[in-house]
Parts: C-alpha cells; structure tokens; sequence
C-alpha cells in the first residue's frame, strides 16, 4: 500500500526544517548509510546523524507524525527509526533501484529496527527542482511520487524503490523506516481499510450497535496479527 | 485527485484512504494511543477530551532561525503570526545574528541599523528616536513582545531574539502612536532542545562583557531558558555598567493548551556622555559657535566632559505570564499578562562653549561650562492582552480573522527638570577631559503624578476574494484616560474615544511575489508616555492647555512589492510611502504656548527598500534604505523666518533625503568568515535649528570571524573603522557625537 499524508508538517515547521538543512548543516556523503548493494547506486547526500540539527530535525518529523492520525493507523507503529535526512543536487543527484535492509541498527537509540514500511517526508517545494521523483515499485507496477513541501508517503520497505535524478534546484528530505506491530503489508492495509471505513461510517451514522460490533472486530484482527 | 501544481502521484491510492480524517472522530488506531480501548466505550471517540492532540504547532519561530540567519520570514508584529509577504507594510527585521555579527549590545545601535532612523539629543536628558522624522520614543512606539515598553530607559540586547520594525501608521495593531511606525523587540523564547552559549567580549575603552544563553528542555513539550549578562566599561569616562537576567519557562509547547512564564531584570548604571558644543561653518574661513551653516563636530568623541558624580541609572523589571489555548489546527487564543516595574534617573552635565569661540582660537585651553541637566521617572505598568485568531471558510471564502482586547495601565512618578538644589561643579577645559571633579548630590525631589489607561479593541479580516488576491480590513477602538496632578496639587484629567482603520490588499500572483497596498492611521494623544509639560499643571498655564490638547492624528498611505528570491533564501521589499500628520501640535516646552491649536500639518513621502538573505550558500546579505525627497512642514502658525524653529515650507527636521544600512558577510572557508557594513545618514537639521546643518556621514564596519570548532568561534570587530567624528544625535543648540572607533574580540563557545 502506498498511502499520501498531506500537511504532516506545519508551515511553520517545514520554514524550521529548511532552515536547519541549509548549507551550514553537516552534510556527509549518503552512501555512508547504506548497505553494500545499495551502496553501488546511492548518490546523494546526508546529514549527520549526530548533529544538533539531526537531532532537532529527528524531534521536529517525530512530533509532527504523533499528530497525524492517518500515519498511526496505517503504519500501526511499534518502532520508528531515527529520521534521517538526505539531499539530491548537482552532481550527488540520485539513488538508482534498491531495497531497503531488511533490518537497521539505529545510532540513535542503539536499536535494530525491522524495516516493514519506509516513509518519505518531502521538504523541498516541488516546483523548485526537476526529477527527484521517488519510483516506488510494489505488486501494481511502479509508481512516481512527487509531493508537495510537508506532505509524506508511506510505502512498503519490501518494494524496490529508486529516486530518479534531480536535474534542477535541490531536493531535501527526511527518510525513516518503521516497524510494524502487523508485519505483514496485506494485513496491515486491511486493517487500515476497515478502520477508515469505520470512521466514515460513524461520522454518518453517529454510533450504532453495527459500529461498535465492527470495531470489535478490528480489535480482534489486530489482537490475531499484532506483535508488540 | 487534485494536487498542488508541481506535485503528482500518478496512479494514487484509493481518494477515500488519503481523506483526511472527520475533524471530531479519530481512526481506532488512533484512539488506542489515548488509551481509550473497547467497544464499550464508543461515546470516548467523541468527547473532545479524550481525542488525540491533533493541533498545529502554531509558535513562534525556532529560536535557533534567529540566531543563524540575517532572513526569518514569520514574524508577530502585525498581531497573530505571520509571513512577512503577508503584510501590506513595510517590515524590517533585524535578527539575533545580525545583532550578534555587529557586536550591538545596546537597543540604540540595533536602531541605527534601521535605514529612517534619526536621533533627537538634549530635552533635559530625554533623548529621542525618531523615523521618517516622526516620534518614535516619546510616542511609546517600542515594544516587548508585542507589549509597550517602559517609555525611557536603557536597554540591552542579551535577551533579545530579534528587533522588528513596522514603519507607518499602525494605530489599528498598537494603539496610540505609531506615526512613524513601532519597533518590537522579541524576547529569546524556551525551546526543546538543550543547547547552550556563552559570549566573552573585551574590547576598546576597556569593556568587558559576558553573556550566557542556557536552553534546557525538560520534559516532551517543556523547556527552560535562562539568559544572563554582566557589562562594564569605562568609555574614557562615559562609564558603563550592566547587568541583566531573564528567564522563561514554557510548557505544552505545540501542544493544546501552552503555559510560559518569565522574570526580566536589568540594571544599568553609566555616566552618560550629554552633549558637546559645536562649531558652524558659515562659509567664511572663520567657524564660530553659533550663526548659520553646517555643524562641525569639534571635540574627539571620546571626550567626555561630565562629572564622575554624573549617572544614568535604570532598572527595569517585568514579569511575564503567558497562555495560548489552540482550538484547533487554525484557531487559537493567546493571552499575555504583564507587569513590570521601571525606573529611570538621570544627571548629567551640559557642556557649552562660554566664549563665542571660533575654529582658529580653539584650543586646550578654551572653557567649556557645565550645568545640570536630570530627570526621574518611575512606572508601574500592567498590561493585558488577548488575541483570538481563527481561519475559516464562509461563503466559499477563506477567511483570516484576528481579534483582541487590550489594557494597559501606567502609573508614573516623574520630575522632568530635576536639577534644582545641585551646587556648581566649575567649568572645565577643552584638554582636560574626565577631569574627577564630582559634586555632593543631597537633592529633595518632589514628583509629578501620572496615571494613565487604555483600554483597546480591535478585529481585522484578511479575505481571499481568489487564490491569488487577499483584501483585509480592521478597525480598533480605544478609550484612553489619564490624570496628572502636579506638586502643588493641581491636577487635570482627559479622556477620549479613538477609532482607527486599516484597510490593505494584497495580490500574489506566484507564491514568490507579492503586491499590496495599504492606508492605515495614527494617533499621538497629548498623555503620550513622555509628556513635555514641566512642573505646574495650574488651570490656565501652559501645561494644562497642552495637556487639554486633543490628538494628533496622521496617516500613511503604501503601495509595495515583496519578491522571494534567490531560491526563497532572500527576501526583497521595495515599497513607496506617503506619511502625513495632518493636524499637528508641536510638542515642544519652548513653544508649547503658541503650538496648541492641532493647526499644523506635515507629510513624509519617500520609498523603502529591504533586502535580507542569502545570495549564494557563502554570502549573506541585510540591507536597508529610505529615500525621502520630501518632508515639508506644509501648515504651522510659526512663519519659516529666522534661525529658530521650522516653520511652513520648511523641510521637517531630523529627516534625511538618504538613509541606509549595510551589513554583508562571507564565508571564505570552513574556518573564516569576514563581515563588513555601512551606515549612512543623509545631512539634516536638528528640530528647532533650521539653519544649522548636519552633514552626511558614513561610518564603516568590519568583521572577522573564526570558526575553530563546533564548539568555539572568535569574532574580531571593528566600529566606525575610520573613527568618523560626526553629530549622531542633534538638539538645537549642541549635538552629541557617535562612537569613536572601537576594536572588540569575542569569543563564543556553544556546548
């Protein structure tokens, strides 16, 4: 499932985030992060994770993911890694087809993090740069996604995915993967299904024996394939 | 699907899954993090309490922004929190960084960094700011966080996040005042993030000054910040001694409901350089001390000529509390109690040439007379304000509504002339500057009563009438009262009923230009927070005629443009300007007697250009120019005639056709970054004095900074690099000098 979040950043916090990823911030090379098979096609850059800005940044996306509803339900979190944060310009322009490591050892909270969905904060507003699109390919083919400045998508770590190369301006971002108390994408976006649909149906209905029996079943599904 | 231009997802997922979710329900997985589990509990999804805080982060700017950058592009001077582009008026701001690349440590010479800012001298010690030649300082135009501050005193910039100036009438935003515009400076706000500095500085006239800036975050949404200062300085005589604390705590940062409290507190205790006398070059080979012509500063402007028993002591004290409850994602309701104590007292020496004296026979020996020149004040000072902001769609319209209610009340001692019962401390002489000599101060001082209070209301839409065009409207309603009661019991009491509107539009065609122009109004009521009228306040005098006078009103008219460029890290404003005070007393003591009838009238109209930012990665830019070709006295009942003051025809005094500010950084290399900056003030004649003429200046500075690691940065400055001697602040009949040179050597460490 590929899921678009609108405004997961405020206005405020994107000016914030920009400010901090200017070209003071400690960028590094981005392969640094990467595992040897990715390695070969990752050409960009990436801010250091120990930084003061990393770690202003990583509380700023964190923050703003604990208010988006929609992001706790189809991710349904158990672990989120650190946010990272990388840029694509000039000659440091992309990151061919790769697959996510299965599992990530955080720095930050010494942690391994298993990596059941990734997510993708845009920064950049999209009419500043050309290319840089995020190719996501899952079981419906592949997908390009080009969001607007605070906007995320969430999408499964098991796809190949790629960032096509930005050919003008810059393209910041904050990457991160999480780990799901559903590991599975098929079950995760039933779940995710069943309670949007739910949510519809008690805005329209009010409460009725039928929600409230269909929200037991929710619960039961997830108490069946949750881990936490 | 809709998307933004630029931004697509081809093949997007299912429209109903990227629905945002109903505004009162949240999704079950959701409501598990509330801990609000099971199906016994349905109603728990729609109590508001229960929900998840799903509010906007709707704060002040990052703090860190300020101090790292000479462009922020939010600011809270125009009430609520806004984007600079979004305000039809000219705004400049002057952020931590700039403040701190320029070595200011006091509010005065932030000011000076403002393009239209001049300097009245003298007035027993009352000095004044003035923009566009209209009053800033005697009006109560400077702010603290939006508050009014205390109306004369000595400030300091240890706490100070940024200083942004308004420029035009805004009497709709502030209340009385405003003719020229308001200066705000934004106190350092707690954020979450622990992050520390301190700031060692030696330099010329054997200053040294440390500052420390501690942020703590102490929980989730909570932090704390202390900032603390200690300054001493013997400026060849002109001593300076500071010392300043303040500290915030702020909790729910983000968060629904956000509480913050913070104490400020600042002594300061100098020796104030009043004045020196001048000589005017009348054109013939012989300059004299008086006569017509240009003004030439005469004396080193290290000289200082007063007392060691001089002294400019202040202290300011405030206390803080501060509340915003946020409806939701975009409404809130913030409310600010304030209470603060200033003091202010003041005795200086006002040297004068006893001799009419020329240029050729000055020398080491020439006399120079010194007389008393004080003043004391003291304030009480509560305030109150609540803003409501709240942006909604009605009629298919967006709507941006901002409304508040305001009170402000001043109780307030003073003695403007405060130098009776001082015995002569003697002339001194041209070369014997800081002679020591100090007089024995036993002065018995009776105070003046003023009690003043305001209480505002105000509300201002902003509709989009398309994507691209905004209109807005507002109007405020204040009712002002005060009382005076001098020392012999007389008293006298005024109350009025003011309104004031603002209309503006504001067309952005593309999201990195914007267009708009504004009229808005102001006025001065004759409470203002420094009132003129000294001493007797019997029925028929002076003083109560002018206390007896009904405001002033003006108006400002601005077309203007405001451009993101340079890949949004730079924002440019060129804007025209028309500012007229259209029915005007002449607050001075001297003619207050002939000046009461509101019968004068003048104008201002000029343009203004700012530009902020970054022009490439390694190079920064502030700059800041006015242009006013013309400020005329266009009604006053004193005939322009003489050498005295300006009358009809005249241009206004303290007004220069040229203004501007300069300040431009470079990083070389990761390890150096030099600076460099002007300041330019056109010539201009002091008020009172309309044949003497204040030349141009230009004074230079330089900067040179060297990072040696994350944790230490020196910073070496140097002031008024070709120690210009030049008139920086005029009165009639003297003019005080700007800084000497000054060399300074800074060493900050962030850990």
């Amino acid at each position: 499932m590929l899921l678009h979040l609108r405004n997961v950043l405020t206005a405020d916090e994107l000016q914030t985030a920009l400010s901090l990823l200017g070209d003071e911030a400690p960028w590094m090379e981005g392969r640094i992060s990467a595992g040897s098979q990715a390695a070969t096609v990752k050409n960009n850059s990436q801010l250091s994770q120990s930084s003061a800005q990393a770690k202003q940044l990583q509380s700023l996306i964190l923050s703003a993911l604990k208010r988006d509803a929609l992001f706790f339900s189809a991710a349904l979190p158990r672990k989120i890694f650190n946010p990272l944060f990388n840029r694509y310009r000039g000659n440091a322009n992309h990151f061919g087809p790769h697959v996510d490591g299965a599992v990530m050892h955080s720095q930050a909270t010494g942690e391994w993090v298993r990596t059941d969905v990734s997510c993708t904060v845009f920064l950049s507003d999209p009419t500043s740069y050309d290319g840089g699109e995020l190719l996501v390919q899952d079981t419906y083919g592949s997908r390009g996604v080009k969001l607007a400045a605070g906007d995320a998508v969430l999408y499964p770590g098991t796809s190949v995915h790629e960032v096509t190369p930005v050919t003008r301006g810059e393209r910041v971002a904050s990457f991160f993967w999480i780990e799901s108390m559903v590991r599975s994408d098929e079950q995760r976006r039933t779940l995710f299904e069943l309670d949007m649909n739910l949510l519809k149906l008690r805005a329209q209905l009010g409460e009725t024996p039928e929600t409230t029996s269909l929200t037991g079943v929710y619960h039961n599904l997830l108490r069946q394939w949750a881990n936490t | 699907m809709e998307h933004p231009k630029g931004t697509s997802v081809h093949q997007t997922c299912s429209p109903e899954l990227a629905a945002k979710t109903p505004s009162n329900l949240l999704p079950l997985a959701a409501l598990m993090l509330a801990g609000s589990m099971g199906a016994a509990q349905p109603a728990l999804a729609q109590s508001e309490e229960k929900t998840l805080k799903t509010v906007t982060v709707k704060d002040t700017q990052d703090p860190n922004l300020s101090k790292e950058s000479l462009l922020v592009k939010q600011t809270g001077i125009a009430k609520g929190n806004q984007q600079l582009k979004d305000i039809p008026q000219t705004v400049t701001v002057m952020t931590e960084k700039l403040i701190a690349d320029r070595n200011y440590d006091d509010f005065r010479e932030v000011l000076k960094s403002t393009a239209g800012v001049t300097f009245q001298a003298g007035e027993t010690g009352e000095e004044d700011v003035r923009m566009r030649g209209f009053s800033l300082g005697q009006a109560g135009d400077i702010y603290v966080d939006g508050l009014r501050d205390a109306p004369l005193t000595e400030r300091d910039t240890f706490n100070t996040d940024r200083v942004e100036v308004l420029k035009g009438s805004a009497s709709m935003l502030f209340g009385k005042g405003s003719t020229g515009g308001v200066v705000n400076q934004v106190n350092k706000q707690p954020f979450l993030m622990d992050q520390n500095e301190t700031n060692v500085t030696i330099g010329s006239g054997q200053m040294r000054r440390i500052t420390g800036d501690f942020n703590k975050q102490t929980g989730e949404s909570s932090a704390f910040r202390l900032n603390v200062m200690t300054h001493e300085a013997d400026n060849w005589g002109a001593k300076a001694d500071k010392k300043g604390i303040a500290g915030a705590y702020r909790t729910g940062i983000g968060e629904r409901d956000e509480y913050s409290v913070g104490l400020y507190h600042l002594e300061t205790d100098g020796r104030p350089l009043y004045n020196h006398p001048w000589m005017i070059d009348n054109g013939t080979s012989t300059a004299s001390s008086n006569g017509s012509g240009v003004i030439v500063p005469v004396l080193n402007a290290k000289n200082y000529y007063g007392l060691t028993s001089d002294y400019l002591k202040t202290q300011t004290s405030y206390l803080t509390l501060g509340h915003t409850h946020r409806f939701n994602q975009d409404s809130a309701l913030k409310t600010t109690v304030r209470y603060g104590h200033y003091e202010r007292d003041l005795l200086a020496s006002a040297v004068r040439f006893t001799t009419a004296t020329s240029l050729s026979s000055l020398n080491g020996n020439t006399p120079l007379s010194r007389s008393f020149k004080a003043r004391r004040g003291e304030s009480d000072v509560l305030q109150v304000q609540s803003d409501y902001n709240n942006n909604f769609e009605w009629m298919g319209r967006k709507h941006e509504l901002i409304a508040g209610v305001d009170y402000t009340q001043d109780k307030a001692l003073r003695n403007n002339s405060a130098a009776t019962g001082l015995s002569s401390a003697g002339p001194t002489t041209v070369g014997t500057p800081n002679d020591g000599v100090s007089i024995t101060d036993n002065r018995q001082m009776a105070m003046n009563r003023f009690e003043a209070e305001n209480l505002g209301l105000y509300a201002q839409d902003t509709i989009n009438i398309t994507q691209q065009f905004k209109v807005l409207g507002g109007l405020r309603l204040d009712r002002f009262s005060a009382k005076y009661r001098d020392t012999s019991n007389n008293s006298f009491q005024m109350s009025e009923n003011l309104w004031s509107p603002r209309i503006g539009a504001i067309w952005q065609p593309t999201d990195s230009a914007t267009y708009y122009t504004s009229y808005g109004t102001s006025y001065n009521t004759s409470g203002d927070t420094y009132q003129f009228a000294l001493g007797s306040y019997a029925p028929g005098s002076n003083n109560a005629k002018t206390a007896n006078t009904a405001p002033e009103k003006s108006r400002n008219i601005e077309v203007g443009s405001k451009f993101e460029i340079f890949e949004k890290k730079g924002l440019l404003g060129i804007a025209l300007f028309h500012s007229e005070k259209y029915n005007e007393r002449n607050t001075d003591a001297d003619s207050a007697a002939a000046q009461q009838l509101l019968s004068g009238k003048r104008h201002a109209t000029g343009m203004e250009f700012n530009f902020a930012g970054r022009l490439t990665p390694a190079w920064e830019m502030f700059y800041n120019q006015t242009w006013i070709p013309e400020a005329t006295i266009d009604e006053s009942n004193i005939v322009a005639a003489g050498t005295g003051a300006q009358g009809k025809g005249d241009r206004s005094a303290l007004t220069p056709k040229h203004s501007a500010s300069l300040w431009t950084t470079f990083r070389i290399n990761p390890l150096w970054r030099l600076g460099s900056g002007l300041n330019y003030r056109g010539e201009q004649n002091p008020d009172g004095a309309r044949t003497k003429t204040a030349a141009a200046f230009t004074t230079v500075d330089a900067m040179a900074e060297c990072t040696l690691n994350d944790a230490n940065v020196l910073k070496f400055n140097i002031s008024n690099l070709t120690n210009k001697l030049y008139a920086d602040s005029l009165y009639r009949g003297f003019y005080a000098p700007g800084a000497p040179r000054r060399v300074e050597l800074s060493w900050k460490s962030m850990f």
